[in-house]
């Protein structure tokens, strides 16, 4: 190790965090050079000197009485204004503490719509079928008006705008003489 | 584990301990962080309603104390963030380095108070490495836990806090001479 390396490694020797074959190294170097022993020696009454500093600074701050009774005024007023344990987070810390559970869940709630959406028939073409005396029933989903064509023989005898209620409309063809094309 | 309570009643006795035990420490930790004794105050209040709400997520796996001055050390950076309160460059250094000290003013006193002029003339991020290295005493791997970022960013933080500390003291008075700790040339 040299003295760049020990420089380098200097906060953590002062912290004793170094650990292993960094320690020995350290230690070995800092025992055979003597820049280094002054280096940590200035770091060392460095640090004092800011730790004093900070201090002295610092010191005379304390917490008054007017401060603390606002503070527990305000931690009151907000303890009793909002719910102490939020839902939200909380099923956020699940999702995040299970994030394998979490993925499984999404790939199975994907797959199912999936499927769903492959075998049920396509809900926004209206169906269409006609009983024997002359009344039509559509199914049209998710509209609120249907335009229907009564159809004669190929062609179109009338057209019937209705309301639809419950996704579904009955209503009886009603042809004009004139609507018949020639 | 130590398991803390919810009951609002139980809550507020809680919080009246930890101002006791705990409040002229952290209010100095808030002062020292932003440099000003009003906003070290309001910074004290929303740390104390910041953890009565967030109380659930304490799983008493480290002290009050470090827990709070977490929240507070979170909501200084917020507010500094908001603020874009960078206050050091070099102009204020030149300002603020008076380059002909007499030897006699070189006192204890005297320097303690340069330096503790200096350190709350250090921009947020450097006065914050600082403030938790030498005042809350924490090792390199707790200053990264606790302000979110690498070992190495911490590092290199401290150690232009420390270069920027040489540029704002006069010569005088400087502990960290070019020989010092900063500049080894190899062996």
């Amino acid at each position: 190790m040299n003295c760049k390396e020990f420089t380098h490694d200097l906060p953590e020797y002062l912290d004793r965090t170094l650990r292993g074959r960094r320690l020995a190294a350290a230690q070995e170097h800092f025992d055979h050079c003597p820049e280094c022993r002054l280096a940590v020696q200035r770091e060392q009454a460095a640090s004092r000197a800011i730790r004093h500093a900070l201090d002295r600074a610092a010191g005379p701050l304390s917490v008054s009485t007017e401060l603390t009774e606002q503070i527990m005024a305000a931690a009151a007023s907000q303890t009793n204004s909002t719910p102490t344990r939020p839902s939200a987070p909380h099923a956020w810390a699940w999702l995040t503490a299970h994030p394998f559970r979490s993925m499984a869940a999404g790939f199975v709630i994907v797959g199912a719509l999936l499927l769903r959406r492959k075998f049920s028939p396509p809900s926004s073409e209206p169906s269409f079928a006609a009983t024997d005396r002359g009344s039509y029933v559509v199914d049209v989903p998710f509209q609120t008006e249907a335009h229907v064509f009564a159809l004669r023989d190929g062609t179109v005898v009338d057209t019937v705008v209705t309301t639809v209620t419950e996704s579904r409309a009955n209503f009886t063809s009603s042809p004009k003489p004139d609507s018949s094309p020639p | 584990m130590a398991e803390v309570p919810l009951n609002p009643d139980a809550l507020r006795v809680d919080l009246a301990a930890w101002l006791q035990a705990h409040g002229n420490r952290l209010l100095r930790s808030a002062y020292l962080l932003c440099g000003d004794a009003t906003e070290a105050e309001d910074l004290m209040q929303e740390t104390f309603l910041q953890a009565v709400k967030s109380v659930h997520r304490f799983r008493g796996e480290s002290a009050i104390y470090t827990w709070l001055h977490g929240i507070l050390v979170n909501l200084n950076r917020r507010r500094w963030r908001k603020q874009k309160r960078f206050v050091f460059d070099e102009e204020l250094v030149q300002q603020t380095a008076s380059p002909n000290v007499q030897e006699s003013e070189i006192d204890r006193e005297f320097q303690t108070n340069r330096l503790s002029q200096a350190i709350l003339t250090l921009s947020a991020e450097h006065r914050e490495v600082i403030v938790l290295r030498y005042y809350e005493d924490l090792k390199l791997h707790q200053i990264a836990a606790q302000t979110g970022v690498s070992l190495g960013t911490v590092k290199s933080r401290l150690h232009y806090a420390m270069q920027c500390l040489e540029k704002l003291l006069p010569e005088e008075l400087n502990l960290f001479t070019a020989k010092g700790t900063h500049d080894q040339s190899p062996r």
